[in-house]
């Protein structure tokens, strides 16, 4: 009787907890506390706690690959969904659904804010080589930067894999400290004068120059850059369905059910790559610095190119609105909002960011390409 | 105290003006793209978006 009952013992996972479980079953913890109790990128963040913690379970073998003719665990073959980069597209795809191209369009010139507040990606690049990390792992990092949760998985995946669940959780958790990072910077960068510039009215926008702008994107972009065709091909595609108004019943599930069905096999198989070897190590906390970096530099790119065209056009942007070229659809254009409001209360900026806002998903897409092409 | 390894930190550098005109060219292409879509589809009295 005894040895059955030591046998169970010694099978069970509470006699093979490590301290490293521990640890990972704390932090698993205190995510879903984040999520839930505070609200932080909800959505994200408890299945990918919720992850994290069934990984951390000892025995439970839930990432186990297939041996010797046995099935693999549950989350090893839904892992397989981002380690071979099919999540992240289908998170743009829905995206694309969600997105309006419309102040973009009316004002072309937000496109090169886009671009600017891209420079934080390569800040962090080349401080990630600095410290010693290879090229793969220096873009993973910098991606960060980019502000864009599923580009920064879907390049990861591709080229540091090891580095998934950190990279992700960073991602996530600057882009949820979106209001409190990124007000200082803009700050900083910019007079009360600046901050209180009202813009023009945007022109409105015809159906036909929204149906044509996800084709044309979809032609030059990835003429240009092949390696973010899964992206921004996904990303011009839901924006196509939504804008050619044929097909609303897909519209409708890209939006909604598909959406939420997608992030939550993103969110729990990334959590499941958070093993305590993974995360307790000295280079996850380069990674979340180097992260900040990357992130608080493209805001600074961004309101700097802003304070450019601002001179350029005689005052006639707001340079703050530079700042939303960090993608973060849309909370970075809200921040641009809230800030103009604090600075002029009859200011409404919310229109005028969205056009980098969203020219910044296109460029973190593109600098994801351009990063794979050279190290893919 | 650093072991920097400086060819590596000038191919970051080279790779970092790449990356970035890569992206202003592609951003620049979409630029014009979007000039040439306003020119072609002007707006006609009383259309909007919600049409």
């Amino acid at each position: 009787m005894f040895d059955a009952l030591n046998e169970l013992i010694i099978t069970s996972g509470l006699a093979n907890l490590s301290y490293k479980h521990i640890i990972m079953i704390f932090l698993a913890c205190i995510f879903l506390y984040l999520a839930i109790k505070k609200g932080y990128e909800p959505y994200l963040l408890l299945p990918i706690a919720f992850g994290m913690l069934l990984v951390n379970l000892p025995l439970a073998n839930l990432m186990v690959a297939p041996q010797n003719g046995s099935a693999g665990g549950l989350l090893y073959y839904l892992y397989q969904g981002t380690e071979l980069g099919i999540y992240p597209p289908l998170i743009f795809l829905c995206l694309g659904s969600t997105i309006d191209f419309g102040p973009l369009i009316a004002n072309p010139k937000t496109l090169l804010l886009g671009g600017a507040a891209q420079v934080g990606i390569f800040i962090a690049f080349f401080g990630a080589l600095a410290l010693g990390m290879t090229p793969q792992e220096a873009s993973s990092i910098g991606i960060i930067g980019g502000a864009d949760g599923p580009t920064a998985i879907y390049l990861t995946t591709q080229l540091a894999d090891h580095l998934l669940p950190i990279i992700a959780l960073a991602a996530y958790s600057y882009m949820a400290l979106v209001p409190i990072i990124q007000p200082p910077i803009i700050r900083a960068l910019t007079t009360k004068a600046e901050r209180e510039i009202k813009m023009e009215q945007l022109r409105p926008v015809t159906k036909t120059e929204k149906i044509l702008f996800p084709i044309v994107t979809t032609i030059f972009v990835i003429l240009v850059v092949p390696s973010s065709s899964p992206l921004i091909g996904m990303l011009m595609l839901g924006n196509l369905v939504k804008e050619s108004h044929v097909v609303p019943k897909i519209t409708e599930t890209l939006q909604n059910s598909f959406m939420y069905i997608v992030t939550i096999l993103l969110g729990v198989t990334v959590g499941a790559k958070a093993n305590g070897d993974i995360l307790l190590t000295i280079e996850t906390l380069q990674v979340v610095l180097l992260g900040l970096i990357a992130f608080a530099c493209g805001t600074a790119g961004g309101v700097l190119m802003g304070k450019l065209m601002c001179k350029l056009t005689g005052g006639k942007i707001n340079p703050m609105i530079g700042a939303a070229g960090v993608s973060a659809v849309p909370m970075a254009a809200r921040v641009v909002q809230k800030e103009g409001v604090k600075a002029n209360p009859s200011n409404y900026l919310l229109m005028h960011a969205m056009g980098p806002n969203v020219a910044g998903v296109i460029g973190s897409a593109v600098a994801a390409g351009v990063l794979l092409s050279f190290f893919g | 105290m650093f072991d920097v390894d400086y060819t590596a930190l000038e191919k970051g550098l080279e790779l970092m003006g790449v990356g970035m005109l890569g992206i202003f060219t592609v951003l620049f292409l979409l630029y014009l793209t979007s000039i040439f879509l306003i020119k072609s589809f002007p707006q006609k009295e009383g259309k909007d978006i919600s049409e």
